[in-house]
């Protein structure tokens, strides 16, 4: 009896111990930490889910970093890396979007690999010719255009790029201290999120699980989906067909791997070989349980986010939710398989197990009740962040005139380069030459000097010193002149290189160091002023433009560069004349020691004021050349405050920008967030006094208050100097940015007990935080109750989990229920308040949902949390995929569109996939007809295998042996396994005829000798080698093992079961078939062959099963082995071998060998007939077709070129010329006139004018030897071949034919050329 | 001559002292009332030695004075210095003068001689500071 059944954990639910299992967990759970979690967004839909959680985490933590988490984002399309591609991004979207290391642009060029399809045998075993068709330029860069193979053809050119950013995700999460009170140890969480309608994302999230698999094997992890379904889009997007068609096949290749490896070949190195994909599989669709529709795709990724946000939260909400991840595991294994009964080779009963589908997926449902708490907080944030950065910049704006007077002089002085008139507090006045004195200083000499002027002044007096030497040895002018060339030596020639003396090179280090000193100690200046009150930033800005200003201004108005040269100017002159005075004085000096009664004091005193000369003189020089040293000192001083005022220019524009930022931020939480998820009460208060209870009013009290905050803050950064915050605005402009709004949040949020200090003096009460005083139950509190209701109404509505099951159970009562998990999150578990409003909720359950809410603690007391979960349940179990519009009806209108099949999966061999959902009763019966048929059609040569395209020796289609009249045969295609599967269950006439040449040939082998005995033998041979039933070990537990058959297994063993039924009519005993089994199997290679059409195509095979693995034992198995041997020996099969190159059985389909029998006198054997024709038209070429099936060609493409060509046929014809075709044609009705949209045409560089598409492709098909070029406005300013135009080229058929008749073998298609 | 050297033999005691009575009774014996007596021989050597000392001593601060007044002006100072050895000298003169008449309350012949010599004393040093200034 063949039946659907269940298995697994599921089956032996019990709600009370599971619900004490949960409440286990959540008790030993560690609250307020989660694992370290890698998030991976595919394409735009997952990149725009974890920016929403990436939101979240600003708004509720003050920052998007947090330890132990990492995102990788990857998609084809460029814009999505940023949350509003096509607007102008505020800063705010800014901080949302992912950088660089965070983020994969996934680039390919698809020509390099689809013309070059011989040397990537990796891709072409999957790639579906028609995914691309003519779109070869295809632009990449704005998403994979929602072609699933093309997504995934830029997987494997991207592998290694994407592996390497795994690996290096993996490294951050990892490398943190799990010390970290926030992070949980355990296991790595590893989270994909993607959409499985569109391109990018549903074609590669396979191939990444299974990347992840193989990278991260043998590494503690655990893997999630979260995929977003087609019915989310189904109102947003006029593209929602293909999508739909997509996420159905997406949703049947997910399925199918639930119970099957996942096999990759990326590289010729890089493989997988993996299952299961997924830990959990979570779906998101556009319906939920309770039919209410997502309005809005935004919707989807916002509680994408918010359900991952959830891992992230404080308080117990965050371990029931955790919990029910965990605990619900167990049941993801469970199934609804189909069992069968059939006779063992014994002929005793065995069950055995066909397809399973596994409860492997999940889905949940969230949504809030808010007071925008948060938003508010956020915007307050920022606002009070932007008042920060004012109150860092108090001269902003203020008033800088008294400012500059005030400071300017006491800042250069502090400097070191002041000078001119410098009052004291008391109000005394003295000069002040600071950087002549700087210039002057003697260091490292033999004198007492600290200058270079005292040292002058020395040597004045030396020279008076020997006054009494020089009257003695009446030698004054000599001794003098030797000690002025001795000073002249000490001062050399300044402005000569490497003539300089002493002094001159001692002024020029001074000058170097001396401007070094200023650069130096300048920045400490400015910070010393940035802090005077009334001054900061701005103000020492203003203060370094007026010293520039300052160090300009003329010699008589101030003593700074233009003084220096003028005075400079004035030393020479004073010089010159010192030196004359001096020369003067020496000779008077010389004379007073002559003569009659000279005197030695009188010498003394004119060698005095001779000295005095030369001091005179010797002053003048130096100080010269100190002013010429001093120009270029204040040069460079005036060069030191450009650079200081250009670094202050940067912080001051930093600054600005930062407070524009912030603004900017804060306008974004000005508006109240749009969604039917998330419900915002109204709000109660202004946005412009949210400061107030903080800050105060009155200017004095913020400015105190904000003080103090901005003090804290920036000794917490430990940004106590403007080098500080210079080095952070330029370097680490962001994380400033960050760090600065990150303290005005928590200032305003609070400390764990929702108070806040920030903002008080250390000795004052903490203020309630914002949350605190700002909470949702107090709102609604203030609201009348019917609206409180209608609010939790909507509350709950919205929050079911966002599936919608399927009203019909194909299986027939066999599915299992989903495991629905309920929790509404609330801050306040006590009050008489919380009460009434639980117990309203409560009573908002529909009879039919089995959603009970279970209240649970939050921290938050902002909003109510509804969280559902429905936990294992089937593919098929989802609503969206059946009915009328459902997925599956678009998947198959355009996989099986007759004219243009959409390339919907990401293998060539879709066929292969499991079904998604099971078969009705009624459609099993169907089916298992339908394979009776094949098989039956198979084994008697009524349907034998062919190539199912070029140079492809492992893929087969199916061509059908049909008698076209009492003597002729004619061919006919079938396509696919599916195909024919899918024909034989639904064309009736197919059935009949099928059926009907089944009885003639079973007639015909009675007539040729054969009997049934021998059909008993061929159908022995199917069940047990073809279609083997194998022991298996459930996923769910290990010991369990059961005999996994399949339809066709069941199939085979119904006609293997009736052919024993004829066999034992007929006269045969048990006891002679078994002999006669024995004899049969034993010349199998004589009387059976491979069901190909022809010796050396391609036959379908299964591998040869370990005898360990088979249920049942067969003794002729080894006899059959050798007979299969013997047929590929005989170059009849063709040989099989391994991924190592070893040879290896694989048993072929067999079908009677009729020439092993006697064919019946009457009949010719399958003579081929004229009536079968070769066919080329626009799908391609068919060969052994009737009139008929060329008529039926013709009418579903009645503009293209249809050709047709029979054996003896000088060459190809219209298959017009068929007189079946004329008058079918001429008997359908006129169809309007389409020739399709029009172009300019021109002909080998001629210009034929503007033609209709149609015309077009027809002269295109007449002359193939031309260049056929067409251009319209939309081709902009290119012509266009038209095998590149969609429009001409489908209606252009194949190339065209040649006159060369096809060769006789009826294997090779028609020569086109 | 002899007569000459004599009486500047006794004149040059004055130099050094005062004058003797012994000195001044030779004196008036010698004299004539009414006449211009000559200064006897003690007057002689008062106003001698006073003259002397009046030169020795302009000699000594004039030059000097003059000198560094020169100096501090920063005029030549070798100048300054004969300019005053030159006052020195005529001072001398203008005192051996002066002494005569208070001794003798007129002047007598002899003194012209006296003052010619001193004067030519004066016209010496002039030429030879005119030479040693010269440059």
């Amino acid at each position: 009896m063949s039946q659907y059944r269940t298995g697994g954990k599921l089956s032996s639910f019990n709600a009370a111990e599971d619900r004490d299992a949960l409440q286990n967990y959540v008790e030993s759970a560690e609250h307020g930490r989660y694992p370290r979690t890698l998030l991976i967004g595919l394409g735009g839909t997952g990149a725009k889910a974890l920016q929403h959680l990436r939101r979240m985490k600003i708004e509720r933590f003050g920052t998007v970093d947090l330890p132990g988490v990492a995102y990788l984002s990857m998609d084809t399309d460029l814009q999505s890396a940023r949350p509003e591609a096509t607007k102008e991004q505020s800063p705010y979207e800014d901080l949302v979007s992912f950088d660089e290391t965070q983020r994969i642009n996934l680039s390919a060029n698809l020509n390099a690999v689809l013309e070059n399809m011989a040397r990537h045998p990796h891709i072409k075993e999957w790639w579906d010719d028609s995914a691309l068709d003519s779109k070869r330029n295809f632009d990449l860069g704005k998403g994979a255009g929602q072609i699933r193979p093309l997504s995934r053809l830029v997987f494997f050119q991207n592998r290694e790029l994407i592996q390497s950013a795994l690996e290096r995700s993996w490294s951050d999460i990892t490398a943190q201290n799990l010390d970290d009170g926030r992070i949980q140890k355990g296991k790595v969480r590893i989270v994909v999120v993607a959409g499985l309608a569109g391109g990018t994302g549903s074609g590669m999230f396979l191939d990444l699980a299974a990347l992840i698999r193989s990278s991260f094997s043998g590494r503690d992890f655990e893997l999630d989906g979260m995929f977003v379904l087609p019915g989310v889009y189904k109102g947003a997007d006029t593209k929602y067909p293909k999508l739909a068609a997509n996420g159905y096949a997406a949703l049947r290749e997910i399925n199918h791997y639930q119970s099957h490896r996942f096999q990759a070949q990326w590289d010729h190195q890089a493989s997988a070989d993996v299952a299961p994909l997924y830990n959990r599989t979570v779906l998101i669709s556009g319906t939920n349980a309770l039919s209410e529709s997502m309005s809005d795709p935004a919707d989807a990724y916002r509680v994408i986010g918010e359900q991952l946000f959830l891992d992230f939260g404080g308080g117990r909400m965050k371990s029931w939710v955790e919990g029910v991840r965990v605990n619900r595991e167990q049941y993801l294994t469970s199934f609804v398989g189909y069992d069968y009964v059939v006779e063992g080779p014994d002929g005793k009963p065995r069950e055995t197990h066909a397809e399973q589908y596994k409860t492997a997926f999940v889905s949940f449902g969230l949504s809030k009740l808010v007071y925008p708490s948060w938003r508010l907080l956020n915007y307050a944030k920022f606002d009070l962040a932007a008042e920060m950065v004012r109150l860092l910049d108090p001269g902003h704006g203020g008033q800088l005139g008294d400012v500059i007077t005030s400071w300017r002089t006491r800042f250069m002085v502090e400097a070191g380069f002041y000078q001119g008139t410098l009052v004291d507090e008391d109000g005394s006045r003295s000069r002040v030459y600071q950087v002549r004195d700087a210039l002057a200083q003697q260091k490292g000499t033999r004198t007492s000097a600290s200058t270079i002027f005292e040292h002058i002044q020395e040597l004045g007096d030396e020279l008076n010193a020997l006054s009494e030497e020089m009257f003695h040895e009446k030698s004054t002018e000599e001794m003098a002149k030797e000690h002025f060339r001795h000073v002249r030596k000490l001062f050399g020639d300044p402005y000569s290189a490497g003539n300089e003396g002493d002094w001159a090179l001692q002024i020029s280090k001074n000058r170097e160091s001396y401007v070094r000193k200023v650069r130096e100690v300048l920045p400490d200046v400015v910070e010393n002023f940035r802090r005077r009150r009334g001054v900061g930033i701005t103000g020492v800005r203003e203060i370094l433009t007026s010293i520039l200003e300052e160090l300009e201004r003329p010699w008589d108005k101030a003593l700074f560069i233009d003084w220096l040269r003028h005075m400079r100017t004035e030393k020479q002159r004073d010089a010159e004349e010192a030196k004359t005075e001096w020369e003067r004085l020496l000779r008077n000096t010389h004379q007073a020691s002559k003569g009659l009664l000279p005197s030695g004091d009188n010498h003394r005193a004119a060698l005095e004021m001779a000295s005095q000369a030369f001091v005179r003189h010797w002053r003048a020089r130096v100080t010269e050349y100190i002013c010429a040293e001093g120009v270029d000192a204040l040069e460079a001083i005036r060069r030191v405050i450009r650079d200081q005022l250009t670094r202050i220019d940067a912080i001051v524009a930093h600054m600005q920008e930062l407070e524009g930022w912030y603004g900017k931020f804060r306008d974004h939480f000005a508006e109240p967030v749009s969604s039917t998820l998330f419900i915002e009460v109204p709000m109660r208060h202004d946005l412009k006094t949210l400061l107030e209870p903080y800050l105060g009013t009155d200017a004095a009290q913020r400015r105190e208050a904000l003080e103090l905050l901005l003090g804290r803050a920036l000794r917490r950064m430990k940004l106590d100097t403007l080098t500080d915050l210079e080095s952070q605005l330029s370097g680490e402009r962001d994380r400033f940015r960050d760090k600065l709004a990150s303290e005005a949040f928590f200032a305003l949020k609070g400390d764990e007990t929702g108070r806040t200090a920030a903002f008080v003096n250390e000795d004052s009460e903490p203020q309630p935080g914002f949350l605190e005083r700002y909470s949702l139950l107090a709102a609604l509190e203030q609201m009348p109750y019917e609206d409180v209701t209608g609010l939790l109404k909507q509350l709950y509505d919205k929050g079911l989990p966002w599936i919608e099951p399927t009203p019909k159970d194909p299986t027939g009562g066999a599915t299992l229920e989903p495991v629905a998990d309920a929790f509404l999150g609330i801050s306040n578990l006590e009050g008489r308040f919380v009460e009434q409003l639980f117990s309203t909720f409560k009573g908002l359950q529909p009879h039919k949902l089995p959603f009970r809410p279970q209240k649970v603690g939050t921290n938050d007391p902002s909003e109510l949390v509804f969280f559902t979960e429905w936990s294992a349940f089937a593919a098929y179990f989802i609503g969206e995929v059946h009915g009328a519009g459902g997925l599956e009806a678009h998947y198959e209108r355009l996989l099986y569109d007759p004219v243009r099949p959409s390339a919907l999966h990401i293998h060539t061999d879709f066929h292969t996939f499991q079904d998604m959902v099971p078969m009705e009763e009624q459609e099993v019966r169907w089916t298992e007809r339908a394979w009776k048929l094949f098989h039956q059609a198979q084994m008697l040569g009524l349907i034998c295998s062919r190539r199912r395209r070029h140079g492809d020796d492992e893929r087969v289609s199916f061509t059908r042996r049909r008698r076209s009249t009492a003597l002729d045969v004619a061919w006919e295609e079938l396509g696919v396994e599916a195909t024919v599967l899918r024909n034989l269950s639904s064309d009736r006439a197919f059935i009949q005829a099928l059926t009907a040449d089944i009885e003639r040939r079973i007639q015909d082998l009675m007539d040729a000798g054969g009997d049934h005995a021998d059909l008993v033998c061929l159908a022995d041979y199917w069940t047990t080698c073809v279609y083997p039933v194998v022991n298996i070990s459930e996923q769910s537990g290990a010991s369990v093992v059961k005999a996994a058959g399949s339809l066709e297994n069941l199939a085979i063993s119904e006609i293997r079961k009736e052919w024993l039924r004829k066999a034992a009519a007929e006269g045969t005993t048990p006891e002679q078939l078994l002999a006669r089994r024995v004899q049969r199997m034993g010349e199998l290679a004589k009387w059976t062959q491979p069901i190909h059409k022809a010796s050396g195509l391609p036959v379908p095979s299964s591998p040869d099963v370990p005898d360990e693995l088979r249920v049942d034992e067969w003794e002729l198995l080894p006899t059959v082995r050798g007979q299969i041997e013997h047929l590929t020996r005989s170059g009849e099969l063709r040989e099989s071998r391994d991924e190592l190159g070893r040879l290896t059985l694989r048993f072929p389909r067999l079908a009677v060998r009729w020439s092993a029998f006697k064919p019946p006198q009457d009949v010719p054997e399958f003579q081929e007939s004229a009536q079968s024709y070769w066919y080329a038209g626009p799908q391609g070429k068919e060969q052994g077709l009737s009139a008929a099936q060329i008529l039926t060609r013709v009418q579903q493409a009645p503009k293209a070129r249809h050709r047709i060509f029979a054996t003896g046929w000088p060459g190809w014809k219209d298959a017009n010329e068929l007189e079946t075709v004329r008058e079918g044609l001429a008997s359908a009705p006129d169809a309007p006139p389409d020739d399709g949209p029009s172009f300019h045409y021109a002909v080998d560089g001629a210009r034929k004018g503007q033609l209709s598409a149609q015309e077009i492709a027809d002269l295109a098909s007449a002359a193939p030897g031309s260049a056929h070029k067409v251009w319209t406005k939309n081709f902009g300013r290119t012509w266009k071949t038209v095998e590149q135009v969609e429009e001409i080229t489908s209606l252009m058929g194949p190339p065209p034919l040649g006159d060369e008749p096809p060769p006789l073998d009826e294997e090779e298609p028609p020569p086109l050329d | 001559m002899l007569k000459t050297l004599h009486k500047a033999a006794w004149l040059l005691p004055a130099l050094f002292f005062s004058m003797p009575a012994w000195a001044q009774e030779a004196t008036e014996a010698a004299c004539v009332e009414g006449e211009c007596c000559p200064p006897n021989t003690s007057q002689q050597i008062f106003i001698g030695v006073g003259t002397l000392f009046t030169g020795i001593v302009a000699l000594f601060l004039l030059p000097r004075i003059i000198e560094r007044a020169a100096i501090n002006k920063g005029r030549s100072p070798l100048s300054a210095r004969h300019t005053g050895i030159s006052l020195a000298i005529l001072l001398a003169n203008l005192g051996l003068v002066g002494m005569t008449y208070a001794v003798t309350n007129c002047f007598p012949a002899k003194l012209l001689i006296w003052v010619g010599v001193v004067g030519a004393l004066w016209l010496i040093h002039g030429v030879y500071a005119l030479v040693a200034t010269r440059n």
